[in-house]
């Protein structure tokens, strides 16, 4: 399969300097160690708890954050390290959407502005530009005239689609769409969600898409990557994950996961909430809140290992278990 | 699962006809209209519907808090014999936080963030209860520990920044239940957390309830929790009630196109987007919908205890 985007190793961590005399510098590990292959016209979620790193991931594969260590390839072409020169080419191919519509559009610049803003920082002809704003709007549901209008005469649904208007301006092949819909009705997330299928089919796009929310990923992704505490946990195509997963922190959040059917209601509750990024435990990341964790898990790392087809999972036990999906 | 026993008591909360309005001086906004449902204890009622729909609208008509330029213009609110709609403010002032309590959806702006969670909690049973300051400190503590905080002591001196959101989501609930409610409407409880914590906060919802016998007003968009959790459903469209069943009936024979629309959305194959989001409720009604007339339509009984606001019902 054609690779698109290739994460090697990457880690990225952050510090925390509290101002309180005496106090030490605390260190986030907010990505340590994720190795992640994207593939050409695939729709890969990532999933996982909050403050778990996967929008960390997502700008590191984006460049608007810088890696630790590791290394990204993009189209095969090792981009860690390029110049923002030699960046700008390729920015126009991974492009980003934001959750929140309403402070990812300046509130000040008429839609038109918005989306002209693409076109002017990579020099396209500013005699095509307003043709092209318009056919960007029309691409996603909204009307050409509606370039005249400022964000505020929106609704969120239609904002979102300003959004990834402005992130299919130039003609992406990546799109890092980072929660996308949460902040969305039902009903516009149902719209939202059918027009990155379309606009996938007619711009041949690859997506990564990163939500907390399993049930969107199980209706749009094609593979799911499950983060846990800066890790990725498990990798497998969408059915198989929903069906049967091998991670036991992946079974946890799929029984947590309310499901919209009376008839098969559920008495489950997880354990302890997921623990600070401030202190990893050793071992195996997820250990102290896994109901079939051995000593071995305290002590000794499980690397990503690679079983089946396309299915990896990060755990000692995984042959032994049989894990319950939806 | 509960839907047998409390049939035949008399419910603990009824709403009949229940309109709120906001005068605006570009015109009125019907936030809630004709709304009736009711409320049993050791039941759950879900209010269902996308934002604007006035489902928070109602919560806060039931508390009286309907802020201005807004008011209840019709209907009553029919609790422990008395009618809210009628109450003097400092008469339900006794009611609101004491008989009824609410929590919302993000327990950051729920909470003062200059005081400790303790001294919040204090606070209302100083001021419903009448206990001195050394024993609402122990309450306190108490009420901690039943929503599941662990240390209960300790977390009373800190601060809503110094907890998780779950936690905080705990420390809102302890003071709601603080007095004891018969009733606690919960708006969008979980929407701000993550889908691990929100099953331990629906548990501990679930399970206080089971203890104290309370009657849940859960609003919620969320269908799945819904299905879950509740043992009625009213879902809400435009400020009304279009259909209001058990929840089984709900999820297994909808009648509206509005249920069904939203039923769709949640399953993988058959979405349907509607060309246009939820409509300011002066607005017209999407095109698919029934043409609009003048009047609203009836709430008409397809089955025992289903009702669906329609002219006529197919079958």
């Amino acid at each position: 399969m054609n690779t698109l985007l290739r994460l090697n190793n990457v880690s990225k961590s952050f510090s925390l300097r509290s101002r309180a005399p005496g106090s030490k510098c605390q260190t986030i590990r907010a990505v340590s160690q994720v190795s992640l292959c994207v593939y050409r016209g695939e729709v890969l979620g990532l999933v996982g708890e909050s403050g778990c790193g996967k929008s960390t991931l997502g700008k590191l594969a984006t460049r608007l954050l810088t890696v630790d260590s590791g290394s990204i390839f993009f189209d095969s072409v090792d981009i860690t390290h390029l110049s923002a020169r030699l960046m700008r080419p390729l920015r126009r191919k991974i492009q980003m959407v934001f959750q929140d519509p309403f402070s990812s559009l300046n509130p000040r610049m008429r839609v038109h502005d918005i989306l002209a803003e693409p076109f002017i920082i990579h020099r396209i002809n500013p005699a095509d530009i307003r043709a092209k704003i318009g056919q960007n709007l029309r691409a996603v549901g909204l009307d050409a005239a509606d370039a005249q209008r400022y964000p505020h005469e929106f609704s969120g649904g239609q904002r979102q689609r300003i959004g990834i208007a402005r992130a299919l301006s130039l003609h992406p092949e990546l799109i890092i769409a980072d929660e996308p819909v949460s902040a969305l009705d039902l009903s516009v997330q149902a719209q939202i969600i059918a027009l990155l299928h379309d606009l996938k089919r007619e711009f041949s796009l690859t997506y990564v898409f990163i939500s907390h929310d399993l049930s969107v990923v199980r209706r749009i992704c094609t593979r799911v990557a499950v983060m846990y505490l800066g890790q990725i946990v498990e990798t497998s195509p969408t059915q198989d994950i929903f069906e049967k997963p091998l991670h036991p922190y992946t079974e946890m959040l799929l029984q947590a996961l309310p499901v919209a059917d009376p008839h098969k209601r559920k008495e489950y509750v997880p354990g302890p909430d997921i623990p600070s990024a401030l202190s990893h435990p050793g071992g195996c990341p997820f250990h102290p809140r896994c109901s079939y964790a051995i000593a071995r898990c305290a002590t000794e790392q499980p690397e990503l290992s690679a079983t089946g087809t396309m299915r990896e999972v990060a755990c000692h036990r995984y042959r032994e278990l049989h894990l319950c999906g939806l | 699962m509960h839907a047998d026993h409390s049939i035949t008591t008399d419910p603990l909360l009824q709403i009949e006809d229940l309109s709120t309005f906001f005068y605006t001086p570009t015109g009125i906004i019907k936030a809630v209209r004709n709304l009736s449902m009711v409320l049993h204890a050791g039941q759950t009622t879900a209010l269902v519907g996308e934002s604007g729909c006035g489902k928070s609208m109602t919560a806060l008509s039931i508390l009286g808090l309907v802020p201005k330029p807004g008011r209840i213009v019709d209907g009553h609110i029919w609790f422990d014999k008395r009618d809210l709609t009628l109450l003097a403010p400092e008469q339900l002032r006794r009611v609101r936080g004491n008989q009824i309590a609410m929590i919302f959806q993000d327990p950051m702006t729920a909470l003062n963030p200059v005081f400790s969670i303790g001294t919040q909690i204090e606070e209302v049973l100083l001021l419903h209860q009448g206990l001195s300051k050394k024993q609402a400190r122990v309450k306190a503590a108490q009420l901690l520990h039943q929503v599941g905080m662990p240390n209960p002591q300790e977390r009373l001196d800190s601060f809503p920044h110094q907890l998780s959101g779950g936690m905080r989501q705990r420390a809102t609930i302890a003071m709601a239940l603080a007095c004891d409610p018969q009733i606690l409407i919960a708006d969008e409880p979980t929407t701000a957390l993550d889908v691990t914590i929100q099953a331990q906060i629906m548990h501990l919802l679930r399970s206080q309830q089971r203890q104290r016998q309370m009657g849940l007003l859960l609003i919620s968009h969320d269908l799945g929790v819904v299905a879950q959790h509740a043992d009625q459903i009213a879902l809400m469209y435009a400020g009304m009630i279009v259909e209001q069943a058990d929840t089984f009936s709900i999820f297994d024979r909808p009648h509206h196109p509005y249920t069904r629309h939203l039923l769709s959305c949640i399953s993988a194959d058959s979405a349907t987007p509607i060309s246009t989001a939820a409509p300011h409720s002066q607005a017209q009604w999407p095109p698919h919908f029934r043409p609009r007339t003048s009047e609203l339509p009836p709430m008409l009984e397809v089955d025992t205890g289903h009702w669906v606001r329609a002219w006529e019902v197919s079958a």
